[in-house]
């Protein structure tokens, strides 16, 4: 079977500086894929790039098997890739539930509804709310996201992209910021759709990369080090000597 | 009963009465405040709810009077035609202007709105058969179904305040609505929009283009309170005019806009009246207001829970 996504020998460059040197990178269905990498690695780019944020300079990006590389950032996210960013974007005036009912309707047909209001229909609610559960902030609903803690946003944020019904999810660094608990707690949330969503995540955490992905891409100044299950990542040389050389002091001190 | 419930009432009591108490000044200064409440309305859905800042709406407010003028030099004088007639011409000349100003954002969209409304203006300037920059008197007020009922000045206050009692309850729902709140998360964050699957584009021109429906209805009343069409009616500061007002109401309410131009009129009406440089005691107060009451004058009312655009 195909891969769902596929990037092939993308370059991207910001004047003089490449920042995406000749990515090759493939999402399988229902896999975790997780992008790893030091500051200014061009993760976060990369990603951009996939979602249609950043055009690139060169390469193609398939999205089931079509070339999808010229589509603007709309278009993609209708096709079902859906970005959660670095930095969190929830709309601040907005209640928490209007927020995930913005994410759930933009899958439900156009918006050019004038008349009905949507704060008071049943079906657009409930399943915002149903979303909410699943993040655990019912109980927040008619907040507005502006007041929420930061790790309650990210997980508004989640709920949000969820509710997108996407096909591939792009997660860039989603417990950034976070406290032990709430980094623990999106942590279990991301385990909880393991296997049932296809993810592209972009995390520092090796813990966290160890404990949620198939997959691991080892990115150094815009180059693809390495690739591979996270079982060959963890052996590979090269990645421990340029990236994970902390670790692996700390694994023989262990031993 | 709540204060909030009280005041409303009161509100609404005084401006359904006032022509039964009223004298003819009184009742023709609130149908003109009425008419600017309503133009200030129309863009308060453009700048409160849309985001967009527009400084050309004077443009929409003017085609609609020059609509009026136009089909009373063609004997077309019934206000059940001329007015969705008016409110229609605003539309379309709202789509090309919106089209293509909504390629620019912030400083650049307030720019190009007012290029496009001085050019309405200067051109508004040279029609000849509209009397110029000089203007043209209108022979009579529309008519309803044939009958010359607006003449009598009660009668046109509450056609005044009917179109804007109409207009507020549509952009109630219109508000409230999926596209109100798709038209709210453009305005908070239009990239964020778009990556969740949204083309904002043509909400932002749709808004665009049924605010504009409601200034050239005003603009269409406003031809008949006064009988008379200028240019004066498209230039930049009565665009600045209407901004105010709704700075000074509140954006992103609908109860906001209203209240200001109610405020702002008569403030103006009672300065003047007083000192002939009004305008430097009005300076300071809107710098006030907008220093001190981030919510304008709505904003200082008790409010009902939380308080934000999407749900007035
Ligand atoms: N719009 C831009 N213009 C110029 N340079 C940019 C731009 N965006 C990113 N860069 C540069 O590209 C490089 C890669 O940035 P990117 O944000 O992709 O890194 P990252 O791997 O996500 O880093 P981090 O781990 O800090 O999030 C950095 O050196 C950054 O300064
Ligand atoms: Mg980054």
């Amino acid at each position: 079977m195909p891969p769902l996504l596929e990037v092939r020998q993308l370059v991207k460059r910001f004047g003089a500086m490449t920042v995406t040197a000749s990515v090759d990178l493939t999402i399988e269905r229902g896999e975790i894929h997780a992008v790893i990498g030091p500051n200014g690695a061009g993760k976060t780019t990369l990603m951009s790039q996939i979602a249609g944020e950043i055009k690139p300079d060169e390469g193609t990006i398939l999205f089931e098997e079509a070339d999808i590389t010229s589509l603007a950032a709309h278009a993609r996210a209708a096709l079902g890739i859906a970005r959660m960013f670095q930095i969190t974007r929830v709309f601040p005036a907005s209640t928490v539930l209007e927020n995930v009912m913005l994410a759930h309707l933009s899958t439900r047909g156009h918006g050019f509804r004038f008349w009905k209001n949507v704060h008071t229909d049943r079906d657009s609610r409930s399943a915002a709310i149903s979303f909410l559960q699943r993040v655990g902030l019912e109980s927040r609903q008619e907040t507005p996201a502006g007041t929420l803690s930061h790790g309650e946003q990210r997980q508004l944020e989640v709920a949000m992209v969820l509710a997108g019904d996407p096909k591939v999810l792009l997660l860039d660094e989603p417990t950034a910021g976070m406290g032990p608990e709430e980094t623990a707690r999106m942590v279990a949330l991301l385990s909880g759709i393991k296997g049932q969503q296809s993810l592209l995540l972009v995390e520092h955490d090796m813990q966290t990369v160890y404990q949620l992905a198939d997959r691991v891409t080892v990115m150094v100044y815009g180059r693809t080090l390495a690739s591979g299950t996270v079982e060959e990542i963890r052996r590979n040389e090269a990645v421990r000597e340029a990236y994970l050389g902390d670790e692996k002091g700390q694994e023989e001190r262990d031993a | 009963m709540t204060f909030r419930t009280f005041s409303y009432l009161v509100f609404i009591g005084f401006f359904m009465t006032l022509p039964l108490w009223a004298d003819v000044f009184h009742t023709r200064l609130f149908t003109r405040i009425l008419i600017f409440a309503l133009l200030a309305l129309s863009l308060d859905l453009v700048v409160g709810y849309g985001g967009m800042v527009s400084f050309g709406h004077a443009a929409f407010f003017g085609t609609g009077a020059y609509m009026t003028g136009m089909m009373s030099l063609h004997g077309i004088t019934d206000a059940l035609v001329v007015w969705p007639a008016a409110a229609g011409a605003a539309m379309l000349i709202a789509l090309p202007i919106g089209a293509l100003s909504l390629r620019t954002r912030g400083a650049y969209f307030i720019m190009i709105t007012l290029a496009f409304a001085q050019m309405a203006y200067y051109f508004a300037s040279g029609l000849e058969t509209f009397g110029g920059s000089d203007g043209m008197r209108l022979l009579a007020r529309n008519t309803i179904a044939g009958k010359e009922i607006l003449v009598r000045h009660d009668f046109f206050y509450y056609a005044a305040a009917g179109s804007l009692a109409a207009a507020f309850l549509l952009c109630r729902r219109l508000t409230r609505s999926r596209f109100g709140l798709i038209l709210g998360g453009i305005r908070q964050n239009e990239k964020r929009m778009q990556s969740l699957g949204y083309a904002t584009y043509p909400y932002q021109l749709t808004c665009f283009v049924i605010s504009a429906a409601l200034a050239g209805l005003a603009g269409a009343l406003m031809a008949n309170e006064t009988l008379y069409i200028s240019p004066s009616y498209l230039h930049w500061t009565q665009s600045g005019h209407a901004l105010v007002m709704v700075i000074l109401g509140g954006l992103g309410t609908l109860a906001g806009p209203v209240l200001g131009a109610i405020v702002l009129l008569l403030l103006e009406e009672i300065l003047s009246a007083f000192t002939q440089h009004w305008m430097i005691v009005l300076g300071p107060l809107l710098i006030l207001v907008v220093l001190y009451a981030r919510g304008g004058l709505h904003g200082l009312w008790p409010q009902k829970k939380v308080s934000h655009a999407t749900t007035p």
